[in-house]
C-alpha cells in the first residue's frame, strides 16, 4: 500500500466572472513510479474533471508542464511523488498570464520574446536546391545545440527574482536563446546588432547574478556560463565601439 | 450569428507541428497569407518529442557511402511491405536531401562529420575522410541498408521545430495557439475553412480560407498504451472523416514501438545493442544481438515481445506485464556517452539506473501509417481545397510499416511539396462562400456545445468511455489481431459510439474546460477506432504492422491494395472501399530486414 | 537593425557602463579593504611598527590620497549599485517571496549583500569620521578605541564588510567568469577566511595593546 498523498492545488478560473482564487485539497493513493503527470491526470479523470493543467509530451521535451511544486518551479512530468513529502502544494508558474488553475500562457510570452529579439537565423542568402550543404565543424554544431536545447518551459524565469522585479527583463531563457544565434556562424548579425537587443538593463545587464535560473533549470543547461559568455562578448563590443566613436567625434 | 469572430485568410493550416509549419513557410514564401491553428504553442508540438533522426540519402558519412535515393527507395518500399504508393516514395526520396539541406540553412545544428577513426560500440572501427569532414553526418537505424539517419545531437525534432518556428515568425505567419478546429466548413464539394473553439475562453469562431490543410499528427491516444503526446487524439482525422466526403486510408496500419517504459510508456531505444529478457531472464531473440548486425523491423520485434508476454512469460509489474531490456553489458561509458537520452529517460521517468538495473519494457502504440487519404499533391480525396500533410495524412509513403526516421523526413518533404500545391490551389481559386452556409456550420457546433453543457444528451462519463475504448483497442486491435477478437471489438466499439453521444459533463465550469474538450473529441475518436477495427477485420492477410493470426501471410493477389474508410453522415459503421497500390519500380518480393 | 541615433534616446551603452562601474569600483574597494587589512595587521608586530607604517604613509601623502580615492570609489560604487536595490514595498515583498518560496541560497545571499551594503554605508562612515577626527593615525589611539567602546563595532563592521566583499567578488566572477560556480565559491571563501583571520589578528593585537597599557 502506497502513501496517501494530499494535494493542495491552486484553483482559479478567470473566465468565470466573480470567481476568486482558492486552494482545493485532493487525496490520492500513491502508486509505484508515480509522477505528477500520472497523479494530476488521475485527479482530473477521477475527482475533478474541470482541473486545468498542461501536459503534452510528458517526457520533459515540450516544456508545457512547468509549475510551482512545493514552492519551486519544476516540470511536473519529471517529478516523482516519491521525492516529495506526502503533502504536495501545486501553484501555477508566476510571471506568465494565468489561464486557469495550473495552466499559464508561456506560449504567448515566448512568442513575443522571439519576435522582440529576432530569435531566428538571420541570413540573406537564398537556398540553392542542388548545392551541397555548407560545412560546419561538429564542435560548433554541438555548441549551438547546447544553447538550442532549451525547451522554454519558463522555470528559470519563475525562479529569477529580477524577472519578478522588472517585467521587461527577458531572463535566462531569452538570453540563452540569443546565445544560440551568436554562436552560429550562419547567422549574419554582428555582435553590435546583438548589443542593440541585449546590451541593456532588460537584457544581459539586468542580470544580477542570482542564479535561480541555473539552479532550477529542468534541463540542466549551463546557464551561468552562457550568460557570462554573452556578457563578455557584448561588453568588449560595447566598450570598443564607444572608443572608436569618440575617436571619430 | 453576427457575434462570432470570422477570420478570412488565404490558407488555413490546422496543426503547428513540423508538417504544418513547413507548409506554412512554403505558402508565406509565395506571398500568401497563412493562419495556423494549434492546440498548443507550436514549440510544444509532438514533433519536438521526435529524438531519433531523419532519413535522407546524403551519403556523406563512411557508412553511408554509396547511398542514393534509389537505395532509400528500396528500403522504404520493403519496410512498407509494398503497401505504399511508389510514386510518392520516389518523390519523397528524391526531395529529402534538399529538404534537409534547406533546414540547415534555417539553422538546424545538424551533427557533422569529424575526420578520423572512431570506435563503435560493437568494437568495429569507422574512419571518416578529410574530404567529407564538416558535412552532415548520419547514423544507423533499423531497416536501412546504409547509415542514412541525419540527426541534431539528441534532439532532432526539437531543433527542427525551433528552426521552422523561427522561419514562421520571420515570415509573419499568424499562429493562433490554444485553438481547436472542431468542424470543417464545406458546401458538399469544396472545403472553405473550419469552425474552431478557443481553448482559453471557450468561444466559437470561424476561419475561412481558399485552402485548408490538415496537419494534426496521429491518433495514438486511441490506444491505452501509446508513446504519443497526450494531444495526439486524431482531431484532424475525424474532422475530415466527419464530412462524409473525405476518406481515411489504411487505418488498420498501426505501428507499435517494441520498447516503452512504464508507467508513462516512454520509448527507450538503445539502437539494437541490448537484450530482451523474459521473466526467467531468458534471452529469447537469438538473432537480436549486437554482433549480428541485422536489426529486424520494428513490427517483427514488437510481435516477438508481445508473444512472450502472452505466453505468460512476462514480468508482473505494477503497471501490467512487461519484459526486461538489458543494456548493462554496454558499460557505463557507452551508456552515458552514446545513449544519453535513454539514460535520462530511465532515470527521470522510470527511476532506474540503466547502467546497473534492468529496464522494464513492453510494446506500445507508436505511429499510425494511415490518415486522411490524399493524392501525391496532398489533396484530400473527395473535397476540393482540403489538403493533408504529415502523420495526419495517408500520402502513402509508409504503407503498412514506417521506417524509423522516415516520418520526420516526411514532415519537411511533404510540407515542401504539398505546400507548393496548396499555394497553386489558393492562387488559382478565389474564396466564395455564403454567410448562410458559415452560419449553419457555426450554429450546428453551437448546438452541439450547448446540449453537452446543458447535460441533455444522457448520463455517460466521458473519461470512463474513453478508457474503455483504449482498453478495447489494446486488447483486440493491437499487435496481434484475430477475426474473433476484431468482431468483438467492433461490437463493443459500436455500442461505445452510441454511448459517446450521451455524455454528461461532471464539471460545469465555463470557458476553458478540459472535460468538455474531451467529450467533444470522444465520438470522433471512437469513429477512428472503428475505422481501424473494421479495416483490420476486413483485411484477411498480414502485412507490415497489420498482423492477423488467422491469416499470417501476406496476400498480394487479393490485398495488394489500400483501404479507404468513409463515414456517411449518420452511419453506425464506416464504409470500406479499396484502391490498388501503385507499383512502379519495385515489384512485391521477400521482405527481409536489411543489414 | 540600423544603429539608433543617440539623439533620440539615452546612450544605449549606459547600462553597460553602470555595470562596469559597479564591477571596477567593487574590485577596487575589495583591494582597498584587503590592503587596509594587511596594513592594520602590522600592529601584530608591535605598536612601533604600526606607528612607523602610519608615519611612512603620511610622509608620502599616501594616507590622504588613499582615503580620498577610497571615498570617491566608494561613492561611485554606491551610485552604480544602488539602482539594484528594490525600494518600493511591492518590490520588497515580491523579492522576499521569491527567495522564501524557492528556498534559494544565492537569492538570499544577494538580499544579505544589499543589507550588509547598507550597514557598511553607516558603519564605515562612522569609522572614517572617528579616525579622521582623531588624526594622525597611532596604534595607541586605535587601541584605546578598541579597548573602550568600539570592539563590538569593529567586529560587526569587519564581518559585514568581508561578507559583502566576498559575496560581491563571487557574484562578479559568476557573472563574468569562465569558471564554474563551485570553484569560484571555494576560492573566494578561502580568500575571505584568510583576510578575516588577518583582520581579527590585528583587532586582537590592538585589544592586547590596550590591556597591556
Amino acid at each position: 500500500m502506497g502513501r496517501r498523498l494530499t494535494f493542495d492545488i491552486f484553483r482559479y478560473n478567470p473566465s468565470v466572472p466573480g470567481s476568486t482564487p482558492r486552494i482545493q485539497t485532493f487525496q490520492l493513493e500513491e502508486t509505484p513510479g508515480m509522477n505528477l503527470f500520472v497523479a494530476l491526470t488521475r485527479l482530473r479523470e477521477e475527482q475533478d474533471p474541470s482541473l486545468k493543467f498542461d501536459f503534452v509530451c510528458r517526457m520533459a521535451l515540450c516544456g508545457s508542464c512547468g509549475m510551482l511544486i512545493n514552492g519551486r518551479p519544476r516540470l511536473a512530468c519529471k517529478t516523482f511523488t516519491r521525492d516529495l513529502p506526502a503533502q504536495i502544494n501545486l501553484f501555477p508558474l508566476p510571471v506568465f498570464k494565468l489561464l486557469g488553475d495550473l495552466s499559464v500562457d508561456t506560449g504567448t510570452w515566448f512568442r513575443n520574446l522571439a519576435l522582440k529579439t529576432g530569435a531566428w537565423l538571420h541570413t540573406s542568402r537564398a537556398f540553392e536546391h542542388d548545392a551541397r550543404e555548407e560545412r560546419m565543424d561538429n564542435e560548433t554544431a554541438l555548441r549551438i545545440y547546447e544553447a538550442e536545447r532549451c525547451i522554454e518551459c519558463g522555470c528559470c524565469l519563475a525562479a529569477c527574482a529580477k524577472v519578478h522585479l522588472q517585467k521587461e527583463f527577458i531572463g535566462a531563457a531569452g538570453i540563452n536563446r540569443l546565445v544560440r544565434f551568436m554562436l552560429d556562424p550562419r547567422d549574419e548579425r554582428g555582435v553590435a546588432q546583438y548589443f542593440e537587443v541585449l546590451g541593456s538593463e532588460n537584457g544581459i545587464y539586468g542580470c544580477m547574478g542570482l542564479m535561480g535560473c541555473e539552479d532550477n533549470c529542468p534541463k540542466d543547461l549551463p546557464l551561468q556560463l552562457q550568460l557570462a559568455y554573452i556578457r563578455r562578448r557584448l561588453a568588449a563590443t560595447g566598450v570598443s565601439r564607444s572608443q572608436t566613436r569618440q575617436g571619430k567625434g | 450569428m453576427s457575434s462570432y469572430r470570422i477570420h478570412v485568410t488565404d490558407a488555413l493550416i490546422i496543426g503547428a507541428g513540423l508538417a504544418g509549419e513547413r507548409t506554412a513557410i512554403e505558402l508565406a514564401a509565395r506571398g500568401l497569407e497563412a493562419v495556423i491553428l494549434s492546440l498548443v504553442p507550436p514549440r510544444r508540438s509532438h514533433s519536438t518529442a521526435a529524438q531519433g533522426g531523419l532519413q535522407a540519402a546524403l551519403g556523406n558519412c563512411a557508412q553511408g557511402r554509396g547511398d542514393s535515393p534509389d537505395v532509400h527507395f528500396k528500403d522504404t518500399v520493403k519496410g512498407a511491405d509494398w503497401g505504399c504508393d511508389q510514386n510518392v516514395v520516389r518523390l519523397f526520396v528524391n526531395t529529402a536531401p534538399a529538404a534537409v539541406r534547406q533546414t540547415a540553412r534555417w539553422g538546424v545544428p545538424w551533427s557533422r562529420i569529424t575526420a578520423g577513426k572512431r570506435r563503435m560500440p560493437d568494437l568495429s572501427v569507422v574512419e571518416e575522410s578529410e574530404a567529407s569532414a564538416g558535412l552532415i553526418t548520419a547514423k544507423k537505424f533499423a531497416g536501412t541498408t546504409k547509415w542514412r539517419t541525419c540527426y541534431a545531437a539528441e534532439g532532432t525534432g526539437h531543433a527542427l521545430q525551433y528552426a521552422l518556428d523561427g522561419m514562421v515568425l520571420s515570415l509573419g505567419v499568424t499562429v493562433h495557439d490554444r485553438i481547436e478546429a472542431i468542424a470543417l466548413i464545406h458546401d458538399g464539394r469544396r472545403c472553405l475553412g473550419a469552425v474552431a473553439r478557443c481553448l482559453r475562453t471557450g468561444d466559437l469562431r470561424a476561419y475561412l480560407a481558399r485552402a485548408t490543410v490538415i496537419a494534426t499528427g496521429g491518433c495514438g491516444r486511441i490506444y491505452g498504451l501509446s508513446t504519443n503526446s497526450v494531444i495526439n487524439e486524431g482531431t484532424g482525422l475525424f474532422l475530415a472523416l466527419d464530412t462524409g466526403l473525405a476518406c481515411l486510408g489504411n487505418m488498420e496500419a498501426v505501428q507499435f514501438h517494441p520498447k516503452t517504459m512504464p508507467p508513462t510508456w516512454i520509448p527507450v531505444s538503445e539502437g539494437g545493442g541490448g537484450y530482451i529478457l523474459d521473466r526467467n531472464l531468458d534471452y529469447f531473440m537469438p538473432y537480436y544481438q549486437p554482433k549480428n548486425k541485422k536489426v529486424p523491423y520494428r513490427d517483427v520485434i514488437a510481435r516477438h515481445m508481445q508473444e512472450r508476454i502472452r505466453a505468460g512469460l512476462g514480468v508482473d509489474g505494477p503497471h501490467g506485464p512487461h519484459l526486461w531490456l538489458d543494456i548493462r553489458h554496454l558499460g557505463a561509458t557507452h551508456i552515458e556517452r552514446h545513449l544519453q537520452n535513454l539514460a535520462v529517460f530511465c532515470r527521470d521517468f522510470g527511476g532506474i539506473d540503466p547502467v546497473r538495473e534492468l529496464i522494464p519494457v513492453r510494446p506500445a502504440q507508436h505511429y499510425v501509417m494511415g490518415g486522411v487519404r490524399t493524392n501525391i499533391d496532398g489533396a484530400v480525396y473527395g473535397l476540393e481545397g482540403l489538403f493533408a500533410v504529415g502523420e495526419a495524412a495517408c500520402w502513402d509513403l509508409h504503407g503498412f510499416n514506417r521506417l524509423g526516421g522516415n516520418s520526420l523526413a516526411e514532415t519537411i518533404v511533404a510540407g515542401m511539396v504539398v505546400g507548393r500545391k496548396v499555394a497553386e490551389f489558393a492562387l488559382g481559386h478565389s474564396l466564395q462562400y455564403s454567410s448562410r452556409l458559415v452560419g449553419e456550420h457555426l450554429a450546428a457546433q453551437e448546438y452541439r456545445l450547448r446540449s453537452l453543457i446543458a447535460g441533455k444528451n444522457g448520463c455517460e462519463n466521458c473519461y470512463e468511455l474513453k478508457k474503455r475504448m483504449q482498453r478495447i483497442m489494446m486488447e483486440y486491435v493491437g499487435i496481434f489481431r484475430t477475426g474473433t477478437g476484431l468482431r468483438k471489438a467492433m461490437a463493443e466499439l459500436q455500442e461505445l459510439h452510441q454511448r459517446a453521444q450521451q455524455v454528461r459533463l461532471v464539471s460545469n465550469s465555463r470557458g476553458a474546460n478540459p472535460e468538455l474538450e474531451a467529450a467533444l473529441r470522444l465520438p470522433g475518436m471512437v469513429r477512428l477506432a472503428l475505422c481501424i477495427t473494421c479495416g483490420a477485420l476486413a483485411r484477411t492477410e498480414s502485412r507490415g504492422s497489420h498482423y492477423r493470426e488467422d491469416f499470417p501471410n501476406r496476400d498480394d493477389i487479393n490485398w495488394l491494395n489500400r483501404t479507404l474508410a468513409y463515414w456517411p453522415p449518420g452511419a453506425e459503421l464506416p464504409v470500406l472501399k479499396y484502391e490498388p497500390v501503385t507499383i512502379t519500380e519495385l515489384p512485391p518480393g521477400e521482405r527481409t530486414a536489411s543489414a | 537593425m540600423p544603429d539608433k541615433p543617440e539623439a533620440l534616446g539615452p546612450n544605449p551603452r549606459v547600462d553597460l557602463y553602470l555595470e562596469l562601474a559597479g564591477l571596477v569600483s567593487g574590485l577596487l574597494l575589495v583591494t582597498f579593504l584587503w590592503v587596509h587589512a594587511f596594513l592594520n595587521a602590522t600592529v601584530i608586530l608591535g605598536a612601533p611598527v604600526f606607528d612607523g607604517m602610519a608615519r611612512f604613509l603620511e610622509r608620502y601623502y599616501l594616507s590622504p590620497v588613499g582615503i580620498g580615492l577610497g571615498l570617491l570609489v566608494g561613492l561611485i560604487h554606491v551610485l552604480s549599485v544602488a539602482r539594484r536595490i528594490p525600494t518600493g514595498y511591492r518590490e520588497q515583498r515580491s523579492l522576499w517571496r521569491v527567495a522564501r518560496k524557492l528556498r534559494h541560497a544565492d537569492t538570499y545571499a544577494w538580499i544579505l549583500q544589499v543589507i550588509t551594503g547598507l550597514i557598511i554605508l553607516v558603519l564605515a562612515s562612522t569609522h572614517i569620521w572617528v579616525v579622521l577626527a582623531d588624526w594622525p593615525l597611532q596604534a595607541a589611539k586605535s587601541a584605546f578605541r578598541v579597548q573602550t567602546n568600539y570592539l563590538s563595532f569593529y567586529i560587526i563592521l569587519l564581518l559585514v564588510a568581508e561578507y559583502h566583499a566576498g559575496a560581491g567578488i563571487y557574484r562578479q566572477f559568476v557573472k563574468w567568469g569562465w569558471f564554474r560556480r563551485r570553484s569560484v565559491a571555494l576560492a573566494v571563501g578561502t580568500a575571505v577566511a584568510l583576510i578575516l583571520t588577518v583582520n581579527l589578528g590585528g583587532l586582537w593585537a590592538f585589544h592586547q595593546l590596550g590591556v597591556a597599557r
